[in-house]
């Protein structure tokens, strides 16, 4: 039986110890979460880490030398071959963000702001094709876009044109409009759902204040929506970069980009540490740029009043 | 009117996303090897010539071994971690979040070449395994962004209702947080098998001599008397990933309907 | 007889992080008890019902049952059940699935526990209902589930988080008659976590008042009402005048108190000590005042002053009179009972009241 007139002790036993640790946020959420975070960092963390380390050795046909050294980096740096590939790079990624968010605001406004009923459908639509085949989606801009494409074969059959037009394909444009279109649900999800939270009485309060529509939506809905432009800028910015099938299939030899390069590095050429270095800048400037811009766009938007 | 303008636009849009995807099918019951207008009849005889296709089917088997495997492993994953991000507040939760969302922002090309190093370095041969743990890691993010809004959800009482009313914790998990959640694991499942049926780029890397189904498209791209075969193999793509979103979103949606309970409460 | 307390809760201290939620905290709570602890949020009394029903363990200090140490004993251990304030009625389980739910796994024969959930749901007037699915259910019925729930396990404490809070005005009346039924009916001690001070008075045997997880005060509601500990209990549990009086004799179980609003006063002497000269506070409700017009004389003690303010309520009115004394503004509340007439604001009255009244605070 407890005496109950007696101060109880403050210490508790060791045995609770492990009762103590079980009901711990800490403990809890980090054994838990250690799993999922191991293999994020062993599959993606240490291959990264490892790549940044190739970087600074070099490859003697299938050898590869361990001496620290940053003849790769002078060679990406130096050769007007690599800035040139990735001076375009930057150029695409930025033009195909810019195009892409552009096109994906109305949409995304639209449905956030002039759909009721069915917006789910709206949105399961709009992310589908994201999630079909990628290869499929450029190879149908192939068909689309060809020489005797459908394009171009239906413009002849329907008499507007006399000959094929030859600017469609394996061009930079053609880069352009296959990649826009397929990170075109990407931007609209973000922007969506900045939209969506924006509160509905802000805006009746603006028209109430005297704000008409276009005054409204560049001071209320525009900055509110900023954190869904720049999420949707970022992760569309950086993967493309990235991309080397699309450039391969209708880029042509004037549309190639710095991941094609970098592809050539690690198969064909063989040049491992080259190709790491490539690899590396790339994402530096990639990351570099994305951040700056963002870091840009934020200020622009404290600016607005 | 300007609710006419974007409805317009809004139309407009929608006819860009689908129809450059729409003439893959369109095209691939047209009866000629020329994928042009105008439109030469209709025939099948595309879908049969898959059948006598071995490299095409064991494609399509060594992308099923993958999407299966990777799947499974990235829901796993997705599972703890979203259940560990929902639910505790544990040091450095926004980082680690962070880093587990980061695969999302990467370029493709990046994981591959990364995974491609390390595994030539631990002397270790490139595999269908390889593809499998690399489509993983791409797909869970996607598994942790559909499980967190299915975990968030779900209301914490019921966990503790169920312990209150006698069950054990992990009792409470089997008997209470796993019907909850099932139709978001299932739908996770789904997407992440999707992703993995369509990933080109790091399979392409990573598994040259066990090519899967994109792999192999890749591969009969580049001969023009191939296209057609493409064109069915691309079609029924279509419809299997069409249908398998639809399949998840349907079973997502049902079990929002059903956590509603929750909201209307607390009102 | 004497009665066992169900609950101790001996010091009991709670603290997440660098915020102590509880601090210090004592009470035994007797078996059979309506008891409630009653707070604004924030006050601790949350955190109390669920050290109470096993959800995490106080930081210092003991919490008994039954006379028997919880510490380290889970929620699925503990002789208690709760009902929650979002009521936590399981989704995927119809209503007599949810009422089952803790029956499941006592291995009791099939037609046994039928009859048990039978009767807990007929218990809480949902008979026929078991099959409903619980997103086809309102907010009363799904509160009557998770009661059936918590009731059909005979737990010795039911715990109840603020079950009435997500209700509508006139479900929550009905509830509260009815828990307090079901809590005669039924016999055990149920504790219920409110910051609805009418709710508490209604239905509890006991009170406790908490704030900044400290306990202000235990008693009955009328004790709790007539004669509030401290000012902050006073002003939480309904409405009171305060005056400012100042300690000049204290003598034969009588302090003399001297205060600009109503002058010289002697009062029985309160159990706390007091010293000349002493600053205190005295108080009054409304409804222990009254007010008269045309300088009547009500026998007793009277203050004239001026109506301020009229507030009408339906069943009362509120008047505000500032004093002639003194220029201190006080509530008076009035029974509209026999149909008096308003006054009007600027109209002198005549404020009467009676020492029994009034509350020594200090």
């Amino acid at each position: 039986m407890v005496d109950q007139t007696a101060p109880l002790p403050v210490t508790r036993p060791n045995v609770s110890l492990w009762r103590h640790l079980r009901r711990s946020d800490n403990f809890n959420g980090l054994s838990l979460v250690s799993p999922t975070f191991l293999y994020v960092v062993v599959m993606m963390v240490v291959p990264i880490c490892t790549i940044v380390v190739f970087s600074f050795w070099t490859q003697n046909y299938l050898t590869i030398d361990r001496t620290f050294t940053l003849d790769n980096y002078r060679e990406v740096f130096t050769d007007p071959l690599y800035s040139a590939l990735m001076q375009r790079s930057l150029m695409v990624s930025g033009l195909v963000t810019v195009v892409t968010v552009l096109l994906a605001y109305p949409m995304a406004y639209f449905i956030a702001f002039h759909v009721q009923k069915n917006r789910m459908l709206w949105l399961f639509l709009i992310t589908t094709p994201f999630w079909t085949s990628y290869l499929l989606r450029i190879f149908a801009w192939r068909v689309v876009l060809g020489y005797d494409g459908v394009l171009n074969s239906g413009l002849l059959s329907i008499g507007l044109i006399q000959e094929p037009l030859t600017f469609l394909l394996y061009n930079v444009n053609a880069v352009i409009i296959t990649l826009s279109h397929a990170w075109a649900p990407f931007a609209i999800l973000p922007i969506f759902v900045s939209l969506q939270k924006i509160d509905r009485s802000l805006l009746e309060a603006a028209t109430d204040l005297g704000d008409g529509p276009i005054r409204r939506f560049l001071r209320i809905t525009l900055p509110l929506s900023l954190p869904g432009i720049i999420a949707a800028s970022v992760i569309i910015f950086i993967p493309t970069i990235g991309d080397y099938v699309t450039p391969r299939l209708v880029g042509g030899n004037n549309g190639l980009m710095i991941a094609n390069i970098i592809q050539v590095q690690f198969s064909r050429a063989s040049n491992f540490p080259l190709g790491a270095a490539l690899a590396v800048t790339a994402m530096t400037i990639v990351c570099g740029v994305a951040l700056v811009v963002v870091m840009a766009l934020r200020l622009g938007a404290s600016r607005i009043k | 009117m300007r609710l006419n303008a974007l409805y317009f636009y809004a139309i407009a849009y929608m006819v860009f996303l689908y129809l450059p995807i729409l003439f893959i099918p369109l095209f691939s019951f047209n009866d000629s090897t020329i994928v042009a207008f105008p439109l030469q009849g209709f025939t099948l005889e595309w879908y049969g010539m898959m059948a006598g296709n071995e490299a095409m089917q064991g494609a399509l088997w060594n992308s099923i071994k993958v999407g299966v495997s990777s799947a499974v492993l990235a829901t796993t994953f997705g599972v703890l971690g979203a259940r560990a991000i929902v639910r505790y507040r544990f040091f450095a939760r926004p980082a680690i979040t962070g880093v587990i969302m980061t695969p999302l922002f990467l370029p493709e090309i990046i994981v591959a070449i990364s995974l491609l190093v390390v595994m030539l370095q631990l002397g270790l041969s490139l595999s269908l395994v390889t593809v499998t743990l690399a489509h993983t890691l791409l797909a869970i993010p996607y598994s942790m962004a559909i499980l967190m809004s299915n975990f968030e959800g779900f209301d914490q009482s019921l966990e503790e209702a169920a312990s209150d009313l006698g069950e054990t914790p992990l009792g409470a998990f089997f008997r209470v947080t796993l019907p909850n959640v099932l139709p978001g694991i299932i739908s996770s499942l789904l997407i992440t098998f999707t992703i993995s049926l369509d990933e080109f780029i790091v399979a392409f890397f990573l598994a040259d001599t066990e090519p899967t189904l994109p792999v192999y498209i890749f591969s009969q791209i580049r001969f023009p008397a191939a296209i057609p075969g493409v064109l069915a193999l691309g079609t029924i793509l279509l419809v299997a990933s069409f249908l398998l979103l639809t399949a998840g979103e349907l079973l997502r949606r049902s079990s929002v309907k059903r956590l509603q309970l929750k909201e209307d409460a607390g009102i | 007889m004497t009665a066992r307390p169900i609950i101790q809760i001996q010091n009991a201290v709670k603290r997440f992080g660098d915020f102590t939620a509880l601090n210090n905290v004592s009470l035994d709570i007797q078996e059979g008890e309506f008891f409630s602890l009653l707070g604004p949020s924030g006050c601790g009394k949350t955190t109390l019902l669920r050290l109470i029903a096993g959800f995490g363990d106080a930081t210092e200090g003991t919490i008994l049952i039954g006379g028997e140490d919880m510490t380290g004993v889970p929620a699925n251990h503990r002789p208690t059940n709760m009902v929650f304030q979002s009521y936590a009625v399981f989704p995927h389980l119809n209503v007599a699935d949810n009422v089952a739910f803790g029956l499941r796994r006592r291995g009791l024969p099939r037609a046994e526990r039928d009859q048990l959930v039978n009767e807990a749901l007929d218990r809480v007037g949902l008979s026929g209902l078991g099959h409903r699915r619980a997103n086809e259910l309102s907010g009363g019925q799904r509160q009557r589930v998770a009661l059936a729930r918590a009731l059909v396990l005979s737990p010795k404490v039911l715990l109840l988080d603020e079950p009435l809070s997500a209700l509508d005005k006139k479900l929550r009346e009905q509830m509260q008659v009815e828990l307090r039924r079901l809590q005669r009916s039924v016999g055990i001690t149920f504790i219920l976590v409110t910051h609805d001070q009418e709710e508490a008075l209604t239905m509890s045997d006991r009170i406790a008042v908490m704030f900044d997880g400290k306990i202000s005060q235990i008693a009955g509601p009328e004790e709790l009402y007539q004669k509030p500990a401290t000012r902050r209990v006073a002003e939480f549990i309904g409405g009171m005048n305060f005056l400012d009086a100042t300690v000049t004799d204290d003598a034969n179980g009588e302090v003399t108190l001297d205060s600009k609003s109503i002058g010289t006063i002697t009062l029985p002497r309160p159990e706390a000590f007091l010293a000349n000269d002493q600053d205190v506070t005295l108080a009054v409700r409304p409804e222990r005042l009254t007010v008269s017009e045309n300088g009547q004389d009500l026998g007793g003690h009277v203050l004239d002053g001026k109506i301020a303010d009229t507030a009408y309520y339906g069943e009362t009115t509120h008047y505000s009179v500032d004093l002639d004394r003194c220029g201190t503004r006080i509530w008076v509340s009035v029974s509209n009972s026999h149909g008096s007439h308003l006054l009007a604001t600027g109209q002198p009255v005549r404020v009467g009241w009676d020492p029994a009244a009034l509350v020594l605070l200090n």
